[in-house]
């Protein structure tokens, strides 16, 4: 999921870096004095989740937790991937500083989107194992397309690549699925807090 | 207040479950190093934690123009090999091996000139390879070669011993020593590069927690301000 240093060209290095600063701009204003703390323990979660890998094909695959901070943080997400990209960059050389804002919108943007598309669902404890899954599942599958997007305008063809990325991560959509079902169905059961399920 | 109390343990335990699960991470990201053996460049390629992408692009590129040499692919254990191209050796380039295993990952290795521009072509059946020609043993007595052997290193010369050309036994030397150095430049070059080790990992989270608590700080401290 972190496209390293060197592959990608300006233009895209530059737009990833624009919108990952509105994003963060916007996640830091929501970030209110109750939140600090569930946004830096998944942002914790989020750093080294990444560690956790999959051997698969030709490479191996890791978690993200994307999904999971989404629809827990919503916009807060922004921050919370990009300080955890930038430690992964700095202490594992995962990624990098030059791709840092392509790789966090890359990640943020789909939890975003999932944050908006399955709230109403998430509020609803028939439907919140469902949300919790669709929420894994998308954000790794919209992340891997917005990685395939952008390899591809920065050199070859979309579909070819995003065939491929998207594949790779197909088990980790699963994964991600369940783990993201049962930590937010078990957060709401435990601590219903930390999910704002009331407001 | 037990709500962040529980919250904070709940979660630490998670974050120590991961970090077991995290064990012998494999760092998602790819290793490349190379090293000169004679005419031919050996290298090795793997994602760190030690899986091997096969079959993978290597571009072979002058570091300082990024004009691509050669390209070729990595075999089922990561590894790769190819000759010194002809024009990297007559002008110096330094060589930027790069490894891209696609998926936007990708690593590169810097090869300087130096380091595999002293080493002499190795023998090859036609006499015609490379500036110092191969000059055979010779056995018995031959007392200027020995002569010569014998000041370079300082050692007195024997005409009974088999006397070498310093060129033949310079080449000999470096592609024993290639032979011998070879896993220690391996050992080298990934031990620079291990993977994450446990004191990252926790020192990520106490960024993590120190940032929080700062953030808290201020937001604390302008909550204060609006109350006033």
């Amino acid at each position: 999921m972190h496209i390293s240093e060197g592959v990608l060209s300006a233009p895209v290095l530059i737009g990833g870096g624009a919108l990952t600063a509105v994003g963060t701009a916007i996640g830091l204003k929501k970030i209110d004095y109750d939140r600090i703390m569930s946004v830096a323990i998944l942002t914790s979660a989020f750093f080294v989740a990444s560690l956790i890998h999959v051997p698969l094909g030709p490479g191996s695959v890791h978690l993200v937790l994307n999904g999971l901070l989404g629809v827990i943080l919503g916009w807060a997400s922004f921050p919370a991937i990009l300080i955890a990209l930038l430690l992964q960059a700095i202490f594992f050389q995962f990624g990098g500083l030059v791709v840092l804002g392509v790789n966090t919108f890359n990640m943020a943007a789909p939890a975003v989107l999932c944050f908006y598309l399955l709230r109403p669902w998430l509020v609803q404890p028939k439907l919140r194992p469902l949300a919790g899954f669709a929420g894994g599942f998308l954000s790794i599958l919209l992340s891997s397309l917005l990685m395939a997007l952008s390899l591809a305008l920065s050199d070859t063809g979309f579909l070819g690549t995003a065939r491929i990325v998207v594949a790779a991560h197909l088990p980790v959509m699963i994964i991600e699925g369940f783990i993201t079902m049962f930590t937010v169905s078990f957060l709401a059961r435990v601590q219903p807090d930390i999910m704002q399920l009331k407001i | 207040m037990s709500r962040p109390g529980t919250t904070a343990l709940l979660l630490t335990v998670q974050l120590v479950i991961f970090c077991l699960l995290a064990g012998p991470a494999l760092a998602h990201k790819v290793r490349i190093f190379a090293y000169a053996e004679g005419d031919t460049i050996i290298g090795e390629t793997a994602f760190s934690g030690g899986r091997a992408p096969k079959d993978s692009e290597i571009i072979v590129k002058d570091a300082a123009s990024g004009k691509i040499l050669l390209t070729t692919r990595t075999d089922d254990h990561g590894e790769f090999s190819f000759p010194i191209p002809t024009e990297a050796r007559q002008k110096g380039l330094d060589l930027l091996i790069v490894v891209n295993v696609g998926e936007g990952h990708r690593g590169q290795w810097k090869l300087t000139a130096d380091e595999y521009l002293d080493q002499p072509p190795t023998p090859s059946p036609s006499p015609a390879t490379g500036p110092t020609p191969a000059t055979s043993i010779r056995v018995g007595p031959d007392p200027a070669a020995a002569l010569t052997a014998g000041e370079r290193d300082g050692t007195p010369a024997r005409p009974e011993v088999v006397a070498v050309d310093e060129t033949m036994l310079r080449r000999m030397m470096e592609e024993t020593l290639d032979r011998k150095l070879g896993p220690i430049k391996r050992m080298l070059a990934e031990s620079r590069d291990q993977g994450p080790r446990i004191q990252d990992i926790l020192g990520g989270i106490g960024y993590l927690i120190g940032l929080a608590g700062f953030l808290a700080y201020f937001k604390a401290k302008a909550n204060k301000g609006e109350k006033k």
